[in-house]
């Protein structure tokens, strides 16, 4: 077998180094990821994929009673997840969800504490894709000096 | 000369291939994005739970804006994958679970396996700081994930989208923007006083 010759093993070693670049790049681009964010504290070396956007869900409480909403968020992968709201007299809370919602729904709404009562809800089930594009603002609103309550949604 | 081009040929089409690895908060600030990932210039904070586990979490955050508060982020599944919630600002500090004992695992992030099996999940760090950890602004991401070598074990860390990176313009919705000017429109009281004078 005949010995290689210089010009052989550059260019060998310039192969290597070709390859190791590519890898480089693309191993380098999970770090530089899109959609992956640096962390902070804890363990370093983990990271997490961005959202695309968000939702944001404002849930208050015009009325001097204690009330609980539950609403039920379906992701478009089939997932379900409920946003369990109870708040004391004109407070509110807001959540948020990324945008891959398929529906929302408010299953149910009571007031009080001892005795739940049922708050009038006429919102039907909001689709993700026609009520709900990504950026959308919720307000979940419940009104009413005394019961009977009514909620009401509004999409901004 | 011929193959050094061919090289560098090679060398640019796999660079090109992965330009999609730029980062996309360097295009957003840049470029503009079309949604916000974080409030930006709005005086909000937002974290977002995101549950990469087979369990699903009830995550506690713990929050100090002068008072003590409790908000409870419960039943994530892991298809359904994530939640959050938005603070206004200012935001002092906050932990998952208890911020003067954020090792308690009783305390912390309740998960429940498909198994039926139950475990309380510490934070393992200092409560986070305004100022230090975040600023106003900002996306805080709580990354719930499980150890690859035991799936019962739950482990979490924190990420943060930098608002400054995220203040538009945006091609598609400024939530965040509609976010306070619905906060405003709407205040309860205002509500109620505008609801009493029409009586």
């Amino acid at each position: 077998m005949p010995c290689p010759t210089l010009g052989t093993f550059r260019q060998a070693i310039q192969f290597v180094l070709l390859i190791g670049l590519g890898s480089a790049v693309m191993i380098g681009c999970g770090v530089l990821n899109p959609s992956l964010i640096g962390s902070v504290g804890g363990n370093t070396a983990t990271t997490v994929k961005a959202p695309s956007g968000y939702n944001v869900f404002i849930i208050q409480n015009v009325s001097a009673t204690p009330i609980r909403v539950r609403t039920e968020v379906t992701k478009t992968n089939g997932g379900i997840v409920p946003l369990n709201i109870s708040l004391t007299a004109f407070q509110r809370v807001m959540r948020t969800q990324e945008c891959d919602i398929q529906s929302v729904a408010i299953t149910e709404a009571v007031a009080g504490t001892d005795e739940s009562i049922d708050i009038t809800n006429n919102t039907g089930t909001l689709q993700g894709t026609t009520d709900l594009p990504c950026g959308s603002v919720v307000l979940i609103q419940v009104t009413g000096p005394i019961p009977p309550l009514t909620l009401q949604a509004q999409v901004f | 000369m011929m193959r050094r081009k061919w090289m560098l040929a090679v060398a640019g089409a796999v660079s090109l291939a992965h330009l999609s690895c730029i980062n996309p908060t360097l295009t957003n600030s840049v470029n503009g994005g079309i949604y916000p990932l974080a409030p930006g210039d709005t005086p909000f904070l937002l974290v977002q739970v995101v549950n990469n586990s087979t369990a699903t979490l009830s995550v506690p955050i713990q929050v100090d804006d002068g008072a003590i508060t409790t908000y409870r982020l419960e039943d994530i599944p892991p298809l359904g994958r994530e939640s959050g919630i938005l603070l206004r600002w200012p935001v002092l500090r906050f932990a998952v679970g208890s911020i003067s004992n954020p090792f308690d695992a009783t305390a912390g992030i309740k998960a429940v396996f498909p198994s039926g099996l139950q475990t309380g999940v510490p934070f393992n760090m200092a409560a986070l700081q305004a100022g230090v950890s975040y600023f106003q602004g900002d996306t805080v991401i709580v990354n719930v994930q499980a150890d690859q070598r035991n799936t019962s074990v739950l482990t979490v860390s924190v990420a943060r989208i930098d608002g400054m990176t995220q203040q538009g313009p945006f091609t598609g919705a400024d939530t965040f923007e509609t976010t306070q000017l619905v906060l405003d429109l709407f205040d309860p009281v205002k509500v109620l006083n505008d609801a009493t004078a029409g009586n």
